[in-house]
């Protein structure tokens, strides 16, 4: 045998191995926005323990002249209550409410997804079909129908974001399969028995990660939009809880003489979801093969 | 200037452009001096190109050849100005007809693009604009070359259209480009660049990816256009057999540097540079089958731009390496004949080509029993409107024990189809496949018992989307074992998996890597591991190594032959490329349009191919020997027709060069018994004496005479 | 081609049949609610009992359906409209004929007389919004495109990714505070009042901005990708290497594949601008469709609820349809024989 005809074939490495998360610090844009949804996050957490004031008992000394002081370093509302403090306070519900609802409704659209790609013909049909009717309807007219028949609390939020969202999720994980099930590892893997489940699970959702965290990303943005709106609508959560949405409602009314009282509340969110869409766009940039 | 649609056939005279030698008191029309090309990259600068020098004369067609990385496009990117942001030439010139290209101003460079130099591409389809038609992209070069008018410029695309041999051209012009089959679009994208009658064009691969048949008549084309427009070319290409037959002079490139130049006959007769020949070594020879010679492979791989070595770039790799002499900074070209330029310290010592050592001849003895039988097999796909698509009909052959069974064709006959359905990825509509007593033609993998899923692995063709890019390279190789039960626990896994990479000649630390680290030789050796992995006793290898650079080939075929024979595991390997093909089968399979045109023996085949179709794809293959007679190639008229309207009769019958009239097109012709292993499709009888004394193509093997049957 | 188009207008129709039903279920799935809203939260239960008797209301929920259906399709009379009821509710235009949406318990009015003009309002502001979106977005996006990474994509792309992260709501206040309380330059509310003191177009500016910069950044956004996509493609280097300029690069070749994918993008946001506007009319008092929607749903005004998003969900399906329609136009490679 003309083995020797060929040695061992030399280790060339190809590029050095740099980790996915590692590449993600290269790009400006993601720092930035990690930057800013890292700042609320720790002051949220770090809100019971930090020397706030009170954020939902009035100072009423303070109402003569609510304007930003030293003891209310932003003011305080129309009630009287420390701004400040419901700024903090509203990040809690916020950063608990948009991820929870955005992480369900990964998980129910991610299955949907998976399913109509990979099997296609009817089932397919059926779920592209009825993704296609919720997609029709434009999502805050969803949103709004759905929570002022079912109330609005954390758990009703979290089903109208999963009803509404995971249709759109669906139809990008639907795309990435198929291109993704003609791959030959797919079809490696089908000649080994392969279950169809463990190939959706472990040959297909990993290479959908990308493209599924960056939409994750935005999505969380949209949520914390669509929670400021709906507490805009007073649909938002009932009081005390400082709603961000609702505290720029509340304070419309006197906007002409204390148009603070509303900007504060509209930068928090502008920041925040500012931080997930610059997250989100570095995130892609960093990743783009 | 208005230039009339006649003006495009201006008489020509045939002068002796075409001869090299000649040209050498002339100007060249290109001259590229010490050019140097880098990519300036945020943190780091990559070397395309560390130092080339070559020149083309005036109506010569230079051939450009390397593997991939060598910096050959790179080099084509570079004398159109057209290198992207980071790309830019640090030194050296580029001279076209007296003007200096390298740091010419875009308004300058806008006025060469497409008038005088102008490009031909690897893929047709990706380079037509998809959402314009086909007339207004022609039109647009003489609109902004020559002055045309709309009109007058639509005209002039017509009139090329008719030149480049497109049917209907007034038709054609109407059309997009997805409508058009591959060789189609390239005959296009050559009108589009011979439009402005450019005195030099550049052929970026521009044959890779179409049929074999297909690559044949577009090379016959660009050969004659080249005459009649009296065009130089520079002719980009990996593939050593095509530039030998088609360029009058060629140079090597390896790592960015040109290694070694000359007039064609000359290198190939004489290479004198290591890795010219060992290129030559690498390549399956027509005349040579896997019993009188192995591929040579060349050890090592080419080095990364920044793994340079000094002086002679391929010295790590060769076998005459001496220190001290082929690592000097200093090296130059030496002439080693009149116009024949090579890079080598020690070129007067490697004076014989290298051959690859006889194999042991070890073929399965012919008493063996059938490892797997086809019967029959078809597969229908139903299309809109009741129409089927008929991708396999009525295809039988069958594979004795330790042999490999080769399926041949050009795309659309359906044998990858055929390769799906044996291993179960497909369902067949109806036929039988024997294997262990059992028919496995409607057997779907998810059906098939373990053991039958574990006799028969597939080895599939392209190495960037067969490992999971999410998982280790030995991933699937692991879950390989774990599922068949091969080996239980995580040491006797590991340990068999340190095995599998041995034998695939791998170094065992790739296991954990990512497959984006590998190069595509490697993935393709995991990949045969893998295959092996399950201990099938029927490989299915489809297309192994096309995707694969030649030397790199070469390493994998004679691995994947070392270890099929010392296993003696059946094997179908479905190709395209016939010179590989009788490198490696037993026994061939041609098929065409879904249906099986003959098959016989590597011999037979190779030897006294009797079907039509089988010998126009035998004249297509290009040989690099210079003294071997070139038979002239059989060109074939007209596309390949859709699988979903396949002709009556014989489906050969709307090219074939020998139709024998009325009843090849009506009639479905009879199967034909040449010998017990040899059979054929075709109304054409070919018992001699029977064949018609004029006809001119008595079946004729590939040495040039007839054969005797 | 007709075939196509048949087979789209079934699937529309059920797409809107489908979604009505949706709705339709969840605000009337217990059978007392009607009939509740109906009378106002101060009818007695008795009272209820009687009206839902009447209506039937303890039918299964597709019976009650087809019954609304029927009403529509002016098969049925109303049976809210029946003057036995008590209700009160009058339709100059009688209880049964097509189209008839029942009528408006919010409003006091048919429903017919009250949707289609405050639909009319925001096609307005939609039109005007719309408008100003499609250059905006466009140059954007082909400009960030053109050159990735460049000063001026990372510029405008700085400022689409801001823009989009501003909740309308918090622009509206914006805008409102810049332009109205610190340099009094237009009208703070904009309900269409002509007699308001502030003409109808200075009414329109504020409401038209907050939809524009809410939206133009996310498609100039999705332009710029499709841009950045199509300058990357083969076809475009060979036009380069034909000898075209930049210019003639873009608009033969680059811009007609570019807005392929973002054309439906387009066409999509009129739903958005139709019935998402929902916030800025209610900064802005404008009487519009989306207010419609939102007090409707707030008050229980069941009729008009289901009206608004049938009329939602015909525009959406209709836009799909242009949008494919377009798409099918745009790229000759999916082009039905």
């Amino acid at each position: 045998m003309a083995l020797e005809s060929t040695v061992p074939v030399m280790t060339a490495a190809k590029r050095p191995a740099r980790a996915k998360w590692r590449r993600v610090f290269r790009s400006k844009t993601a720092l930035v926005g990690l930057f800013l949804v890292s700042f609320w996050v720790v002051v949220a957490v770090l809100a019971p323990i930090l020397p706030l004031q009170s954020p939902t008992e009035p100072d009423v000394m303070a109402m003569a002249s609510p304007f930003p002081s030293a003891t209310h370093w932003l003011g305080v509302d129309i009630l009287g209550r420390d701004i400040l403090a419901r700024l903090i306070f509203g990040a809690r519900t916020v950063l608990l409410v948009a991820p929870l609802s955005v992480a369900v409704a990964m998980a129910v659209g991610i299955a949907m997804g998976m399913v109509a790609g990979y099997y296609g013909g009817w089932v397919d049909a059926l779920i592209s079909r009825f993704s296609d009717i919720i997609l029709a309807f434009p999502v805050l007219v969803l949103y709004v129908v759905l929570i002022a028949n079912i109330g609005p609390s954390i758990i009703n939020i979290v089903i109208a974001t999963t009803i509404a969202s995971a249709p759109g999720i669906g139809r990008i994980t639907r795309g990435l399969v198929l291109g993704l099930k003609q791959q030959e590892y797919v079809a490696a893997a089908k000649l080994r028995a392969e279950s169809t489940f463990y190939i959706m699970l472990v040959e297909l959702l990993p290479n959908c990660r990308g493209m599924l965290i960056v939409d994750a990303c935005l999505r969380i943005g949209y949520t914390i939009i669509t929670i400021g709106i709906l507490g805009f609508l007073g649909l938002g959560l009932p009081p005390p809880n400082p709603d961000w949405g609702g505290m720029v409602k509340e304070s419309t009314t006197v906007l002409n003489v204390w148009p603070f009282m509303s900007v504060e509340p509209s930068i928090a969110i502008v920041s925040l979801v500012l931080g997930f869409n610059l997250l989100a766009d570095g995130l892609r940039e960093a990743w783009k093969p | 200037m208005n230039m009339e649609a006649q003006n495009l056939q201006r008489p020509v005279s045939r002068l002796d452009s075409s001869h090299g030698a000649s040209c050498k008191t002339q100007e060249p029309l290109l001259e590229i001096r010490d050019l140097r090309i880098e990519f300036r990259g945020k943190d780091e600068t990559v070397v395309a190109v560390p130092d080339l020098s070559l020149s083309v004369m005036r109506g010569e067609s230079y051939g450009l050849v390397g593997e991939s990385g060598c910096g050959k496009s790179t080099t084509a990117m570079a004398i159109l100005g057209y290198l992207g942001r980071t790309g830019t030439v640090a030194s050296g010139s580029i001279r076209f007809d007296g003007e200096e290209l390298v740091g010419a101003s875009p308004r300058q460079l806008r006025k060469v693009r497409g008038r005088r130099i102008a490009m031909v591409y690897q893929d047709p389809m990706s380079a037509l604009n998809p959402v314009r038609p086909i007339g207004a992209q022609l039109a647009e070069v003489p609109r902004l070359h020559l002055g045309a008018g709309k009109a007058e410029a639509l005209e002039m695309a017509r009139a090329m259209l008719r030149d480049v041999r497109l049917p209907d051209a007034g038709d054609m012009l109407k059309r997009y480009p997805h409508q058009l089959s591959g060789g189609q679009q390239q005959r296009v994208v050559i009108a589009m660049a011979l439009l402005a009658q450019p005195s030099l064009l550049l052929l970026d691969e521009p044959t890779t990816g179409l049929d074999v048949t297909v690559e044949a008549a577009v090379l016959d084309l660009i050969a004659e256009l080249r005459h009649r427009y009296q065009t130089s070319l520079l002719f980009i290409s990996h593939n050593l057999g095509l530039i030998a037959e088609s360029c009058d002079r060629l140079g090597i490139m390896y790592s960015g540097e040109l290694v070694e130049e000359g007039a064609t006959a000359e290198i190939f007769r004489r290479p004198r540079h290591p890795y010219t020949q060992g290129l030559i070594a690498c390549i399956p020879d027509i005349g040579g089958d896997k019993h009188s010679r192995s591929l040579a492979a060349i050890p090592g791989h080419i080095p990364l731009p920044q793994e340079r070595p000094q002086g002679c770039l391929f010295g790590p790799r060769c076998e005459g390496f001496v220190v001290g002499q082929c690592d000097r900074a200093d090296l130059k070209a030496d002439e080693a004949g009149p116009g024949h330029q090579v890079k080598c310290a020690r070129w007067r010592e490697f004076s014989r080509r290298q051959e690859g050592a006889a194999t042991v001849n070890s073929n399965g003895d012919s008493d063996a029993a059938d490892a797997i039988r086809l019967s029959n097999v078809t597969k229908l796909y139903g299309t809109t409107r009741g129409r089927s698509l008929k991708a396999n009909e009525a295809v039988t052959f069958s594979a004795k024990e330790a042999e490999i069974v080769a399926l041949v064709g050009e795309s659309g006959c359906g044998k990858s189809t055929l390769a799906r359905i044996v291993t179960g990825l497909d369902q067949a509509t109806s036929g039988e496949i024997r294997m262990a007593d059992k028919n496995i033609a409607e057997l779907q993998a998810r059906a098939r018992p373990k053991q039958l899923l574990q006799s028969v692995q597939m080895i599939f063709q392209n190495p960037d989307s067969t490992l999971n890019p999410s998982h280790s390279a030995a991933f699937s190789i692991r879950r390989s074992l774990i599922k068949f039960g091969i080996r239980k626990g995580k040491a006797a896994v590991d340990r068999r998996v340190r095995e599998l990479l041995e034998m695939v000649r791998l170094s065992p630390d790739l296991a954990e890597r990512k497959p984006e680290q590998l190069s595509g030789g490697q993935k393709q050796r995991i990949a045969i591991a893998r295959a092996f992995a399950a201990d099938p006793s029927l490989i299915v290898a489809d297309e192994p190594v096309s995707a694969l650079d030649v030397s790199v080939q070469a390493a994998v075929v004679t691995l994947l032959l070392d270890i099929q024979r010392a296993k003696k595991t059946t094997m179908l390997f479905i190709s395209h490329d016939l010179a590989l093909v009788r490198h490696v089968a037993d026994k061939v399979v041609v098929m065409y349009l879904g249906k099986v045109m003959e098959q016989g023996t590597v011999a037979e085949i190779f030897g006294a191919a009797a079907h039509p179709y089988t010998q126009a794809l035998l004249s297509s293959i290009r040989s690099t020997d210079p003294d071997r007679p070139k038979a002239a190639h059989i060109q074939l008229q007209g596309e390949m027709p859709s699988p979903v309207d396949v002709p009556q009769g014989c489906r050969f019958a709307t090219r074939c060069h020998r139709k024998l009239g009325g009843i090849c097109e009506q009639e479905a012709p009879p199967l034909r018994r040449l010998s017990a292993s040899h059979e054929i499709l075709c109304h054409i009888d070919p018992t001699p004496g029977k064949t018609d004394p004029d006809d001119a193509t008595i079946p004729v093997g590939i040495t040039g005479e007839p054969a005797n049957d | 081609m007709t075939r196509f188009l048949c087979k789209r207008l079934i699937m529309m129709l059920i797409t809107m049949l489908c979604a009505s039903f949706l709705v339709f279920t969840v605000c009337e799935f217990s059978p007392g609610s009607v009939a509740r809203k109906s009378l106002g939260p101060f009818a007695t239960q008795q009272q209820v009992d009687i009206l839902s008797k009447k209506l039937r209301a303890t039918d299964p929920l597709p019976v009650r359906y087809s019954r609304w259906l029927g009403v529509l399709l002016g098969v049925i009379p109303d049976p809210l409209q029946a003057p036995d009821s008590g209700l009160n509710f009058t339709d100059p235009r009688g209880a049964q004929y097509f189209g008839n949406f029942g009528y408006s318990t919010l409003n006091k009015l048919p429903v017919n007389d009250v949707i289609w003009d405050r639909l009319k309002n925001t096609a307005v502001l939609a039109g005007l919004a719309f408008a100003l979106i499609v250059p905006l977005s466009i140059i954007f996006g082909i400009l960030s495109g053109l050159r990735e990474g460049g000063a001026l994509d990372r510029l405008l792309s700085v400022i689409c990714i801001t823009f989009t992260s501003i909740p309308e709501f918090a622009s509206g206040v914006f805008l409102v505070t810049l332009f109205v309380i610190l340099w009094p330059l237009l009208p703070g509310t904009s309900q269409l009042d002509p007699g308001s003191g502030w003409s109808i177009p200075s009414q329109l500016v504020l409401p038209v901005a907050v939809l524009v910069i809410y939206d133009f950044g996310y498609v100039a956004r999705m332009i710029r990708v499709s841009m950045i996509g199509v300058m990357e493609r083969p076809f475009i280097r060979t036009a380069i290497l034909k000898g075209m300029n930049t210019r003639q690069v873009i608009f033969g070749h680059a811009l007609r594949n570019a807005m392929i994918a973002p054309f439906t993008v387009l066409l999509l946001q009129i739903n958005f601008l139709v019935s998402g506007v929902v916030v800025t009319e209610l900064v802005f008092a404008y009487p519009g469709f989306g207010r419609l929607l939102l007090d409707a749903s707030l008050f229980g005004d069941i009729a008009t609820l289901e009206a608004a998003t049938l009329v939602t969900v015909a525009i959406a399906v209709t836009t799909q349809l242009v949008g494919d329609l377009g798409y099918m136009l745009l790229d000759p490679r999916i082009r039905v024989k």
